[in-house]
């Protein structure tokens, strides 16, 4: 059993309810009873081994959908996975528009990688009885990296960390500039598998803290007028490079979300960053993934926490296209409903600066709508009201988890600060919720990933008109619309020329095509716009593409009877082909 | 014979397999002096060489204080391997005080740092590209339709023209608000796709000197699809990255900053600089009055920044990066007006002379005057670079003028000039290996406090002249700074002299003072820094100073008191 935790029965029972009921409104017949992978109770997290062995159990229960591949290895070797998931009976997975959802960038921020492949998980599980499921699977694609730093995974499960340790990856670094890698990092020092924290007492009157008299494991900050007793010494830990500073440079020491190639800055700018863009296998090989797969249309990233819905820009001096911005607010606003204690929020403004993000990237570099969760909010403990005290969420603690997230303070000899006492939260206090809370985190997120993936484009032929216009010459208006809130192509993609252009093929038999033209009045269809002088009226690239719920509107000059054959190409929606006779 | 004369052949007609067989055998003919490493291969599977020139000496070549040329990132420069490759010669048969030097220094050179790009005489290289967003990849490239050996321009007559043939012959492009042009232009070739378009999308590329990261301007013509997206670009800056006893890098390319003032950051706060800051501004100013003296040269900078490697070397590496064309169109003087710089020539049919045609005209804007002074370097140097303008017809039946100026030629160095160029840069790269930075144990003071304590105080002074770390570099933490640090003399071995507090009772303890000190504050020559120790230890020979920076150890002395160790 590797590295469970949390395990709750409620949580089986809340995603089959979910389940249930699902599949009682459309109709089908109430679920058997699952068995295997099927069954998964989703109210814990698992190490690296752990993703590996449920991405392969998914695999083989559901081997018409889902294949693995490795894309890259991380620093210390292990292998970075994507799952695709996506009805191969319906055409191949590059041939429709995708979604790609990874998580677990930080090493820290476990339930990413359990939020990618809850949504794999729950898709294909409720495919078959879920229509609007099935449908998905059917017509969009899913690339899941559900953890994108197994190393810093890895080390969070089995290491002694905090909740805010092993965010970066394994790769040592030299974080004080002596010369030495990774050579004083924190210290597990009563060996109880947690990196806590040290108090000292101290004669009344020097001290910043004093204990809580109601719950003396909480320690109170003295205001004016009062005195204390006890000083906190930081996290658990020592000088162990003798250089009078303590746990200065621990294992890694960078962040993997600073390493992309869009306003990438030095770490002088930017703290974490490595010496270039890309510089981690990590990021080369989910950049080379992502740069391979045209049809990306969306990309949600999982991160723990506060309960945002995070975009771009990352900085202030970075500008997002003017008219994507209303494609990403209704998607934002709709994430909302679907996770009602987290807010919509822009990277830069509403949180703090992140100079070479990975979804900053997505969207400047690819030109793709991307999306940071972060999961989990404190206040999910009190429905959404307000977040706890120190004081209260032991309280909590104590109610719902039965003390199983804070050591008890012991006492300690340290070899710099003498007698010490140590003791604190645990790692899975604080980013992740607890056991029971995990399935609802996983299925409301996945449901917002669904949503954008229903909303990738989606392109349909809304009319074709032939009208006369004398002398054997013909009108033929083709109109072509996208059902979806994502644009074929973005603005950003559009302006910087990222990516190819969609095309509007037309393939005449027995007609001449004379001419073609944008409609840019649907009522005066006469006042067409001429296509640039360079382009050939059988082959209309469309740098704009199909806009979100917009229509593309060619008139054609044709003569001759025959047949049009049409294709309508994007990178990012499924190919349009149609044909019109002319009699 | 064919089979044995191919391989010649096949080398004779591409610029960088005739360089690389050429560096190839200066290196085999010298292998006391010249070593040869693959760091990459470039996106058509060339490899990318780095030539390290070192003596035998005391210090391990990649630790010594060093100095990288950098030469052929644009490929249209094969002038600057005949540079390159007079110095490699001289390096290598050097005696005397070079000789001496170069046991003590070692000169990394990459030659030829963008092999595709050589081997195709562009500045880019061959990455796909769609220019004309038509969806397709290079497929309307330019032709070489006089069989002159070159592609260069065609002009028409078209009352839309853009351009105007002015009182020079130029073609200047018109100011719609004041004119209408009389000509239109593109590169020599036909619409090989029939869009009606001539040669608007050329096979290639990606510009390996606009993919680094600094002020990378993403989505820009030839910038590359991300950073470093071109694997000879990368493999540069892995040379760079993994050479950290690299004191300055000098480029042989398409920039000059050396010439004038520096170019200064104009941002305040945590941003990327768009110039070198105010505190490093004396390197580049003091380097340039070097150069300046040591090759003659005069003219103006040209120093853009956006995604260039010299840029990268400063604002990410931290190091001096030196920058040179090694002779430009802009050192010499500006020809009068209405003088001898036409481009091309009058046609041959189609009408009146240009300078009866060109309205009156202001005087010359900046870009004129510019585009003057290269006619006229040109014409000097490079006449077969301007060629008259040939009427021809195309497939598709359009009447042209083939011909205009060659610009590539701009890149090149006249032949006549050679040998004294090279001789001036020569002595200039072999002045900076004399003004490496060279972080030194200047003083250590041992004074005796009272029995078996003594007070022990270091001066470290950099001995160069360059910076041991500019401003920036200290920001960016690159190089690490000197490392001072008292330890015990086993043997050979040495062990950290420990605090008191963890010392065992008996034996020498550090009693006050940094067990690690980086020396941070370090700059020009003289610059100097004191640290100051009270320790423990009946003997105080027992106890050395080390003196380190990155892997090398610059000093590793015995403490000795005015009465002895």
């Amino acid at each position: 059993m590797n590295g469970l935790h949390h395990r709750g029965a409620l949580a089986a029972v809340t995603a089959a309810l979910l389940a249930t009921g699902a599949a009682r409104a459309q109709g089908e017949a109430p679920l058997a009873e699952p068995t295997g992978v099927e069954a998964r109770a989703w109210d814990h997290f698992v190490d690296y081994a752990g993703l590996v062995k449920l991405m392969e159990a998914m695999r083989d229960r559901w081997p018409e959908w889902i294949t693995l591949e490795p894309i890259g290895k991380s620093v210390q070797g292990r292998t970075l996975w994507v799952m695709t998931v996506t009805d191969r009976s319906k055409g191949a997975p590059e041939t429709k528009p995708a979604m790609y959802v990874d998580g677990n960038i930080h090493g820290n921020e476990v339930q990413g990688s359990e939020a990618a492949l809850y949504t794999a998980w729950y898709l294909c599980r409720f495919a078959p009885q879920v229509v609007r499921l099935r449908r998905i699977l059917e017509a969009r694609t899913l690339y899941v990296v559900p953890c994108m730093n197994p190393d810093g995974r890895d080390s969070w499960f089995h290491d002694a960390h905090t909740a805010h340790s092993s965010r970066g990856g394994q790769e040592p670094t030299d974080n004080d500039g002596d010369g030495l890698y990774d050579e004083d990092g924190p210290n597990d020092l009563d060996g109880d598998g947690n990196i806590t924290r040290m108090r000292k007492r101290v004669p009344l009157g020097q001290g910043t803290f004093r204990l809580d008299p109601k719950d003396p494991r909480n320690m109170l900050r003295v205001e004016e007028g009062e005195q204390g007793d006890w000083i906190l010494l930081g996290q658990e830990g020592g000088d162990d490079d003798g250089d009078g500073r303590v746990d200065e440079d621990g294992p890694g020491g960078y962040d993997p979300n600073r390493d992309f190639g869009s306003d990438w800055q030095p770490g002088w700018i930017q703290y974490g960053a490595r010496t270039r863009p890309f510089a981690l296998p990590e990021s080369r090989a989910v950049r080379d993934f992502l740069l391979s797969r045209p049809n990306v249309a969306g990309v949600q990233a999982f991160h723990n926490s506060g309960g945002m819905i995070l975009r771009g820009p990352g900085s202030e001096h970075v500008a997002f296209e003017a008219r994507d911005l209303p494609v990403y607010d209704a998607l934002g606003r709709k994430g909302e409903e679907l996770l009602p204690f987290y807010r919509y929020m822009t990277v830069w403004k509403d949180l703090y600066t992140v100079h070479g993000g990975f979804v900053d990237w997505t969207y400047l570099g690819l030109g793709v709508l991307s999306f940071t969760n972060e999961m989990w909010t404190g206040k999910r403990r009190t429905q959404g009201t307000r977040e706890l005290g120190r004081d209260e969420a032991l309280e909590w603690d104590h109610d719902h988890a039965f003390d199983a997230h804070f050591v008890p303070w012991k006492p300690y000899d340290h070899p710099v600060y003498g007698a010490v006492e140590i003791g604190g939260p645990v790692k899975y206090t604080g980013r992740v919720p607890p056991g029971f809370l995990i399935p609802e985190m996983l299925h409301r997120n996945a449901a917002f990933v669904l949503y954008q993936c229903d909303e990738l484009p989606e392109l349909e032929l809304e009319r074709t008109d032939v009208r006369p216009a004398g002398a054997g010459l013909a009108y033929v208006d083709v109109v072509i619309r996208n059902l979806r809130l994502t644009p074929t192509r973005t603005a950003q993609a559009a302006a910087r020329h990222i990516g190819r252009p969609d095309l509007l093929l037309c393939e005449p038999e027995g007609v001449e095509v004379l001419a073609a033209g944008r409609v840019r009045d649907r009522f005066r269809p006469e006042a067409t716009v001429p296509l640039p002088e360079r382009q050939r009226p059988t082959r209309i690239p469309i740098e704009e593409g199909v806009g979100s719920r917009g229509r593309l509107s060619i008139r054609y000059l044709v003569r001759g009877q025959g047949t049009l054959r049409f294709r309508y190409e994007a990178e990012k929606a499924k190919d349009l082909a149609f044909e019109l006779p002319l009699r | 014979m064919l089979a044995l004369l191919l391989p010649l052949l096949l080398v004779q007609d591409d610029p960088f397999a005739r360089a690389e067989q050429e560096l190839r055998a200066l290196v085999a003919a010298n292998p006391a002096t010249l070593t040869l490493e693959e760091w990459g291969r470039s996106r058509e599977d060339r490899p990318v060489l780095l030539l390290r020139v070192a003596r035998a000496g005391d210090v391990d070549p990649a630790l010594r204080p060093s100095v990288l040329l950098v030469a052929g990132l644009d490929g249209r420069r094969v002038d600057d391997w005949s540079v390159v490759r007079r110095h490699v010669e001289r390096l290598a048969a050097a005696d005397g005080e070079l000789a001496r030097s170069l046991t003590s220094r070692t000169v990394w050179i990459c030659p030829l740092a963008n092999p595709d790009g050589i081997a195709r005489g562009s500045a880019s290289n061959g990455a796909p590209e769609d220019e004309d967003r038509d969806g397709l990849e290079g497929e309307d490239g330019p032709e070489d339709l006089d069989g002159d050996g070159k592609a260069l321009w065609m002009r028409w007559r078209s009352p839309e023209g853009r351009w105007l043939v002015d009182r020079d012959g130029f073609l200047r492009e018109a100011d719609p608000r004041a004119t209408s042009g009389a000509r239109e232009r593109a590169r020599e070739g036909a619409d090989q796709d029939g869009d009606g378009e001539y040669n608007e999308d050329p096979p290639g590329g990606v510009l390996p000197d606009r993919n680094f990261a600094q002020l990378w301007p993403e989505h820009e013509p030839g910038a590359g699809r991300y950073v470093l997206s071109e694997p000879s670009a990368l493999a540069l800056a892995r040379v760079v990255e993994a050479h950290p006893a690299l004191g300055c890098v000098v480029v042989y390319g398409g920039q000059d900053n050396l010439l004038g003032k520096p170019r200064r950051n104009d941002r305040q706060g945590r941003r990327s600089p768009t110039g070198v800051l105010e505190e490093d501004a004396w390197i580049l100013e003091a380097m340039g009055e070097l150069y300046r003296e040591t090759t003659g040269r005069k003219g103006k900078d040209h120093d853009p920044w956006p995604g260039r490697f010299h840029a990268w070397v400063y604002a990410h590496m931290g190091l001096p990066c030196l920058a040179t064309r090694l002779m430009a169109w802009s050192d010499e003087d500006a020809p009068k007006e209405g003088g001898d710089a036409k481009e091309g020539g009058d046609a041959k049919e189609g009408g009146e002379a240009p300078a009866a045609q060109a309205p009156k005209e202001p005087a010359r804007s900046e870009a004129a005057e510019e585009r003057a002074r290269q006619v006229a370097w040109l014409r000097r140097w490079f006449p077969d670079a301007l060629r008259p303008w040939t009427a021809r017809t195309l497939p598709d039946g359009k009447q042209v003028e083939v011909g205009g100026v060659d610009d590539d030629a701009l890149q090149r160095l006249p032949a006549a000039r050679l040998a004294d160029l090279e001789e001036k840069h020569f002595a200039f790269l072999t002045a900076l290996l004399g003004r490496l930075p060279a972080p030194t144990l200047a003083e250590v003071e041992t004074r005796r406090l009272g029995e078996g304590v003594f007070e022990v105080e270091a001066l470290v002074t950099n001995e160069g002249f360059l910076p041991p770390r500019t401003e920036l570099g200290g920001r960016l933490d690159r190089p690490r700074p000197p490392r001072l640090e008292l330890v015990v003399a086993d043997g050979d071995r040495r062990l950290p002299l420990l605090p008191a507090r963890t010392a065992p009772e008996t034996g020498p303890a550090l009693l006050t003072g940094p067990r690690v000190e980086l020396v941070r504050g370090l700059a020009g020559r003289g610059s100097h820094a004191r640290t100051r120790w009270t320790v423990r230890t009946a003997s105080p020979g027992d106890l050395h100073l080390l003196l380190r920076q990155e892997g090398r150890t610059l000093a590793d002395r015995a403490l000795e008191t005015k009465e002895g160790r």
